[in-house]
């Protein structure tokens, strides 16, 4: 069975932490990547996932979750692409990911919150 | 003939007028100079220079503006004149350059260039047709400065001002244009010092407006400069603090919910706190900078308790 969630984050704990609460919460299977470079790697889980959840910041001069949304974009992603993101609204890249129309949510979220919208987006 | 100077000494009603005019050019140069100190404009140390500079040479000049400097026929005084219009036209073109920032600078190079090398010559030769050549180069370049300060777009209110006495400080013009022999000057020729002097006065009291002004609006800025560094400053502590904490939400819902993964969870929220140590350490150089005592900050916080 492939993964249903995308998670690209460069924090290793949190990492660790997301497909343990995912499992035990929605019974789903979470692929956690650290970059855009292991992104491309793992290509072909990645793009069959149903729901992608970006970290804007992957790393200091490192490709960053708006280059993700760009590649998943232009391989056809067909799936939900959220940021999740503690950086602030005004942050140039935050400006920039609002033109795209992706959803954003606020780091850190309640897991309540984003296990009831994790569910809306997978039963929709 | 006489200079300026003199013929403005002769009588007490231009020697009032002279005074009050030696005051305001002293007065702004002086205000210059201190608000370059405390500003580190460019702009206010070259008017600095100039100001009184132009002062010194109008008044020096003869009252027959075609007739060169008075100096009593000392040619070592006239070239040391002719050597200050050099610099005063240099510290000018430094002047628009710092107050204006103009998009292209190859006219006005040029002209302050061939302003400067006649003058020069003229100093060196103190040919009378040199003389008056270099006069009209000067006027060409006070003519290419006013170009630019015309056509300058002022952000600030300071800008506007300065942008109104470099056009007015341009009104000195007639006045090369006179010694250049252009102009005619015999219709002319009683007013000249009392024109020249007045747009000089002039110009200066709006510089110190505009230098009083830019003091200001500085001021604003740094103030507003600081504010927007702490801001930043803050956001970016949260943002060290927004991973942390999500690791902590997600680490209490797996303990809330499953106990096998209780080690995993606990190890998370460990490193976690090893990451809000950091943050507590980045945010410790804030007591440093405060001079705040930890104990004051304390009373504060527990005399906000409802």
């Amino acid at each position: 069975m492939s993964e249903q969630i995308l998670f690209i984050d460069d924090n290793e704990e949190l990492r660790i932490l997301l497909p343990v609460l995912l499992k035990s919460h929605l019974d789903v299977d979470c692929l956690c990547l650290k970059s855009v470079a292991e992104l491309h790697a793992h290509h072909r889980k990645a793009l069959a996932s149903r729901v992608a959840i970006l970290d804007f910041n992957l790393g200091k001069d490192e490709p960053n979750g708006l280059d993700a949304y760009n590649w998943l974009k232009a391989n056809n992603f067909k799936g939900k692409i959220v940021f999740l993101t503690g950086h602030a609204r005004s942050h140039p890249i935050i400006a920039d990911s609002d033109q795209t129309g992706a959803e954003i949510w606020p780091k850190p979220i309640r897991t309540e919150q984003m296990v009831k919208k994790l569910t809306e987006i997978m039963s929709a | 003939m006489i200079s300026n100077l003199a013929h403005l000494f002769s009588a007490p009603t231009s020697a009032l007028f002279l005074g009050a005019c030696l005051i305001v050019a002293l007065l702004t140069a002086a205000m210059a100079f201190g608000s370059y100190y405390f500003l580190r404009q460019q702009s206010l140390l070259y008017f600095g220079i100039v100001n009184p500079l132009a002062f010194l040479l109008l008044s020096a000049a003869n009252e027959d503006p075609q007739m060169i400097h008075d100096v009593g026929g000392d040619w070592l005084l006239l070239r040391g004149l002719h050597g200050l219009v050099a610099i005063a036209l240099f510290a000018y073109y430094r002047l628009i350059l710092n107050s204006f920032s103009p998009p292209s600078k190859t006219a006005l190079q040029i002209v302050t260039g061939l302003a400067i090398l006649s003058r020069v010559i003229a100093l060196i030769t103190l040919n009378e047709t040199m003389i008056q050549l270099s006069a009209l180069m000067s006027a060409f370049f006070l003519l290419v400065t006013f170009l630019h300060a015309l056509t300058f777009k002022p952000n600030m209110f300071s800008d506007r001002l300065m942008q109104i006495a470099a056009c007015t400080f341009t009104g000195l013009i007639a006045y090369p244009l006179v010694r250049s022999g252009v102009f005619p000057p015999v219709e002319v020729k009683s007013f000249m010092p009392f024109l020249v002097l007045a747009v000089l006065a002039l110009c200066s009291m709006v510089w110190l407006f505009a230098v009083m002004e830019m003091a200001h609006e500085t001021i604003e800025k740094t103030e507003l400069g600081s504010l927007k560094k702490m801001a930043r400053e803050f956001i970016y502590l949260r943002d060290l603090m927004n991973t942390p904490l999500q690791v902590m939400e997600f680490s209490t819902a797996i303990l809330h919910r499953n106990d096998s993964n209780r080690q995993l969870a606990l190890d998370q929220i460990a490193n976690a706190l090893k990451q809000m140590r950091l943050v507590s350490a980045t945010l410790s150089r804030f007591d440093r900078k405060t001079g705040l005592a930890q104990a004051d900050d304390f009373t504060q916080l527990q005399s906000n308790k409802p």
